[in-house]
């Protein structure tokens, strides 16, 4: 070896000299051994996850039922007691009497057949002024509420147009960091105060 | 929508309906709030389940007194309604869970339980019993689902893969990390150890 050489030299040149060696023959048997070596580990694994699966379930099925609460009794039947004095318009479709579900279906069927026929009409071409103003005076009062929510959009839409845009912008951004922080404040109370208990 | 399982009404001979609700409930209060409790590894919200399940069984009570199925039933429901609770919970509150489970992150691991023999050596049956159901309650719920409903439910990883609508192969995962989970939880309270390589 050169005395002279630097560190980086001496790195390249071991570098060299070991990438340049030629693979090693393996010796007899090798391949036999490593493939034993192999399936004796996939064994003693299968074996070990058995064990565990065997010894798992022997424990679990070996657990007798646990006490339901004292209170579940009384919490049930108060729950059925009070589902039995709650209107039947309160509760679900099921729950309804036969008659008032066949007479709902009478009625949303002539409702929607009714839509379909109007649907057709004005699709058809069919003169609809004397229908609307029939309508216009039949419902003066929703056409007045009409009104004032067109007022107070317009209202607010001037408004708004109103604000400098900077001004707009930076209260929106405003707004969007305080619910984010909201958010993430939440989020961090829950997993410090909630999980770890 | 009525998701409710069917109830089979054909009663055998020898077998005697309960006479009243109270009686009915009494007979299966343990074994439906067993069922939510192991699932759902919370006994509040296992009572809730518990209470959901007997006021669906009242809705079906002339049916189910004269059941011979009546106990699959209300496993059935208690399972359903179960596993329905922790996923909208899930959902609702995944944000604020722990995203990744640093328990699945993958790798070989060298996995320590006690001997079958030696597990609880020493130890009263009652409070090994206690140590069980509080290993169980400590797994995290998608390890602990899939082993109850194999272990306790005797379902197998196909019927698990569908109810809790992942894949087979995670179904398979996660039993097997949470037996493993389990076994170290015990392990850490239990006698001598022995190591299994995984």
């Amino acid at each position: 070896m050169n005395e002279k050489m630097t560190p980086e030299e001496l790195e390249k040149f071991i570098h060299r000299e070991l990438r340049g060696l030629p693979p090693r023959k393996a010796p007899a048997g090798f391949e036999t051994r490593l493939q034993a070596a192999v399936e004796a580990r996939l064994a003693l694994r299968t074996q070990s996850s058995e064990q565990l699966e065997q010894l798992v379930h022997r424990e679990l099925r070996s657990l007798p039922l646990r006490k339901a609460p004292l209170s579940l009794e009384s919490r049930v039947l108060a729950a059925i007691e009070h589902q039995a004095t709650v209107a039947w318009y309160h509760k679900s479709w099921a729950y309804w009497p036969g008659a008032v579900k066949a007479a709902f279906l009478g009625v949303a069927t002539g409702v929607s057949g009714a839509a379909i026929a109007a649907f057709y009409l004005i699709t058809q071409g069919a003169d609809t002024s004397a229908l609307t103003a029939a309508a216009g005076e039949r419902f003066a009062g929703a056409a007045a509420l009409c009104h004032v929510f067109r007022w107070m959009t317009s209202y607010v839409g001037e408004t708004i147009a109103s604000i400098p845009p900077l001004w707009l912008y930076g209260g929106l951004a405003f707004v969007a960091a305080l619910y984010a922080t909201f958010f993430g404040l939440g989020a961090a109370a829950y997993r410090t105060l909630y999980r770890n208990n | 929508m009525n998701e409710d399982p069917p109830v089979h009404t054909i009663t055998p001979e020898g077998v005697t309906a309960p006479p009243d609700f109270t009686t009915f409930m009494r007979n299966y209060q343990d074994m439906v709030y067993s069922t939510a409790v192991r699932l759902i590894g919370n006994e509040t919200q296992a009572e809730d389940i518990a209470q959901e399940v007997f006021i669906k069984a009242h809705e079906h009570f002339d049916n189910l007194r004269t059941s011979p199925s009546a106990g699959g039933w209300l496993k059935t429901v208690a399972t359903n309604l179960s596993i329905n609770h922790i996923q909208r919970y899930k959902k609702r509150w995944s944000f604020f869970s722990d995203l990744v489970h640093k328990d699945d992150e993958g790798g070989e691991k060298e996995v320590e339980f006690a001997a079958p023999d030696t597990f609880f050596a020493g130890v009263d049956s009652s409070e090994r019993r206690e140590w069980v159901e509080r290993a169980l309650e400590k797994l995290p719920d998608h390890q602990r689902i899939p082993l109850v409903l194999y272990h306790f439910e005797d379902m197998p990883y196909e019927d698990i893969a569908k109810k809790t609508r992942v894949s087979l192969s995670k179904v398979k995962t996660d039993i097997l990390r949470g037996r493993e989970a389990l076994a170290k939880i015990l392990g850490r309270s239990g006698a001598s150890h022995e190591s299994f390589a995984n």
